[in-house]
């Protein structure tokens, strides 16, 4: 295991941030860490890079315990932070080949790393900019590069898309499957579920400290009772079709807001057919009707009862 | 690694345009402002001797200790008090009534001051004989009572009455004080470094700190690095304004250069590691700590005399303990003793001093600051 996290309990006075939490990172993983703010995962990032304290658990990171004074770790792990730690003072290149250079002795080889950051974040052509010039999208690409310039065997990105627009996320998320195909194991938080998905092989998914659910994406989805959501645009409102619609097979729950019909249905299949079929007997005009497979905010939903971004 | 952290700070630091303001620009801009309104003081205050008669008659010409003392008062020099003329009497009241003469002495059954209104050099005037007076009637009463005396007994010079014993380093000057609490409140402003250093360190502080603290490089030694940068800008800082205010503006520090400078390094240290300690215990928002440094520097500094002279006198004498616990006052205070009294033991007192502050200042950071994690970031 790159990363191994055994019960884990961070206290903020009375407020536990971490509540034995655990976690195994495999190498050559992306593995993500979701969850709404506030539900631990830069907390938990933090006690794993050994900045903060902690008030019991073990933490591991390439076979050794982690400590503040882990040089030898260290000089391996990356780390992508959620506030762009740069300085307002030195340009793009300095920005990188300071940081860089803490890691890289040699001076010959950290300028071939910072070249090579430069051009893996596409900001070869802002090199003398100085970080206030710079759009939030290249900023977040600057903060990256100086976390990743030393090419470590583990990076970590504590929501490196907060705050970032489509275009620049998407070469984010890319430049992280790139890192991990080069060999990188990743751990990736995020907020966004889409992201998540898109990207990581395992995923844990977090609230109040705790892992509540971790596994593959298509696990998670399995965990979970909904099969599919169908939802249906009704001309004209009646409440009245609930109950016919709760007893067709597999379906799980029918609510009518507005005139948004939302069918949940079981595992099963053809529910959507059900449902059309049960519209058109009924003669019930409907304009618009789509089908949506489960999500991880539904999983998240399912097993906490809230939404993710709640 | 030593190079490349302290080339990287250094760089940081000196595009960090709000610090290096504070502390090398602004006192030097403040100085310049010194330099017009002092200079109009100093003009106020220079001395010129102004022009006296003495009515030139029998009784004058048997005075022959007061024709010696009268002679010492006005020969060219830096004692000249007086531009005598000696002239009938129709003619010395003539030129008092023509403004020509600010009064003269007569001899006429004893000896008076002929002056025709009040002020300054008229008091000089009438000083100078009433002091002659008393001292001859002193040494007449000794030789009545004592006649073998005589040849004991040395008239004063009369200069003497009017004008300070030189000392040791150059003329008297109150503003070289204001100067000198002025390079006081520059090396209390070296904390704006030394805050810096500490927010760019402290991983609680700083994004930038974090990352630093993530990587393979031990903390207090980048620290170490970062601060050697500070404190080569700032001592360089400090030394431009010394060069500035000597050179520039001419004022007087003495014939110890050297040890000028040396306070100036001293100090350099003290200011930066003093920030640091300040940055390092206040843990509220960067603000809070820019508000507390910034008010501690000033008030300082202003009890160092660098707005009100007198200040630091009345600290002295009020409360004597706040001048060898305030920096900038031990600072100034050096700068001062070197001037008036050379590199003897008020300045030797005041750069131990100011050494112990930098070593207290630099172990209460270390303690800090060596922890390697937080509780809370």
């Amino acid at each position: 295991m790159v990363v191994k996290v055994n019960n884990l309990v961070k206290r903020y006075g009375d407020l536990i941030a971490l509540d034995h939490f655990n976690l195994e990172v495999a190498e050559g993983e992306v593995f993500g860490l979701l969850g709404p703010n506030g539900s631990g995962k830069t907390t938990a990032i933090n006690c794993i890079l050994s900045l903060l304290k902690y008030d019991k658990g073990t933490v591991e990171v390439f076979g050794k315990p982690m400590r503040p004074d882990s040089y030898e770790s260290k000089r391996h792990i990356g780390i992508v932070m959620q506030n762009v730690a740069v300085f307002n003072e030195l340009t793009v290149y300095e920005n990188i080949s300071y940081f860089c250079g803490l890691y890289v002795p040699d001076k010959q080889k950290c300028r071939e790393l910072v070249e090579e950051a430069l051009v893996f974040v596409g900001l070869e052509n802002y090199r003398k900019f100085y970080p206030k010039k710079l759009s939030g999208g290249l900023l977040r690409r600057l903060n990256i590069a100086c976390g990743i310039a030393h090419k470590p065997k583990l990076i970590i990105l504590d929501e490196p898309t907060v705050a970032v627009d489509p275009q620049s996320r998407n070469s984010i998320l890319e430049g992280i499957l790139q890192l991990n195909s080069q060999g990188a194991t990743v751990i990736y938080t995020s907020h966004y579920m889409e992201e998540v998905e898109q990207i990581c092989s395992r995923i844990a998914i977090m609230d109040k400290g705790k892992v509540i659910a971790s596994g593959t994406t298509g696990q998670l989805k399995a965990m979970i009772n909904t099969g599919e959501i169908i939802t249906a645009e009704l001309i004209k409102a009646d409440a009245s079709i609930l109950a016919d619609l709760k007893s067709l097979p597999y379906i799980s729950s029918a609510e009518l807001t507005g005139n948004q019909l939302v069918v949940k249905s079981g595992r099963g299949k053809n529910s959507l057919a059900a449902v059309l079929e049960y519209l058109n007997a009924r003669q019930i005009a409907y304009g618009n009707i789509y089908c949506q497979l489960p999500t991880l905010n539904d999983v998240f939903l399912e097993i906490t009862g809230k939404q993710l971004r709640d | 690694m030593f190079a490349h952290i302290f080339v990287y700070r250094l760089k940081t630091l000196l595009r960090d345009r709000s610090n290096l303001f504070w502390t090398a620009i602004y006192p030097i801009i403040l100085a310049f402002f010194y330099a017009l309104a002092f200079t109009n003081i100093n003009t106020a205050d220079s001395f010129e001797a102004f022009p006296v008669g003495v009515v030139d008659n029998a009784e004058y010409r048997s005075q022959a200790y007061f024709i010696e003392a009268l002679e010492s008062v006005s020969q060219e020099g830096d004692n000249k008090l007086f531009d005598v003329t000696l002239m009938t009497l129709e003619e010395a009241t003539d030129s008092l009534n023509n403004n020509k003469i600010v009064g003269y002495i007569l001899f006429d059954g004893g000896a008076r001051v002929v002056v025709k209104s009040s002020g300054l050099k008229q008091t000089i005037l009438k000083g100078f004989m009433d002091s002659y007076l008393q001292q001859s009637s002193a040494v007449m009463s000794i030789l009545h009572d004592n006649p073998a005396a005589a040849g004991s007994l040395v008239l004063p010079d009369r200069g003497d009455y009017i004008r300070p014993a030189e000392l040791a380093g150059g003329k008297t000057d109150v503003t070289v004080i204001m100067y000198y609490g002025l390079i006081a409140m520059a090396v209390m402003f070296g904390g704006f470094w030394g805050r810096r250093e500490v927010e760019d360190i402290q991983a609680d502080l700083s994004a930038q700190a974090a990352r630093i603290n993530l990587s393979p490089v031990h903390k207090l030694k980048a620290f170490v690095c970062s601060l050697c940068a500070a404190l080569l800008i700032q001592i360089v800082s400090l030394l431009v304004l010394f060069l500035f205010l000597a050179l520039v503006l001419g004022v007087d520090f003495g014939p110890n250069f050297g040890y000028v400078a040396l306070t100036c390094v001293v100090g350099g240290v003290m200011g930066v590691t003093f920030g640091a300690l300040l940055a390092a215990l206040i843990k509220g928002s960067e603000g809070l700590r820019l508000a507390v440094m910034l008010t501690v520097s000033l008030l300082s500094s202003a009890l160092a005399g660098m707005m009100f002279p007198t200040i630091k006198y009345i600290v002295v004498e009020a409360v004597p303990a706040l001048s060898y616990i305030n920096p900038a006052n031990l600072v100034s205070d050096a700068l001062f003793a070197l001037y008036y009294y050379g590199p003897g033991p008020r300045f030797t007192l005041n750069l131990t001093l100011m050494l112990a502050f930098s070593a207290v200042f630099s172990l209460a950071v270390y303690i800090v600051m060596r922890r390697q994690k937080y509780a809370s970031l």
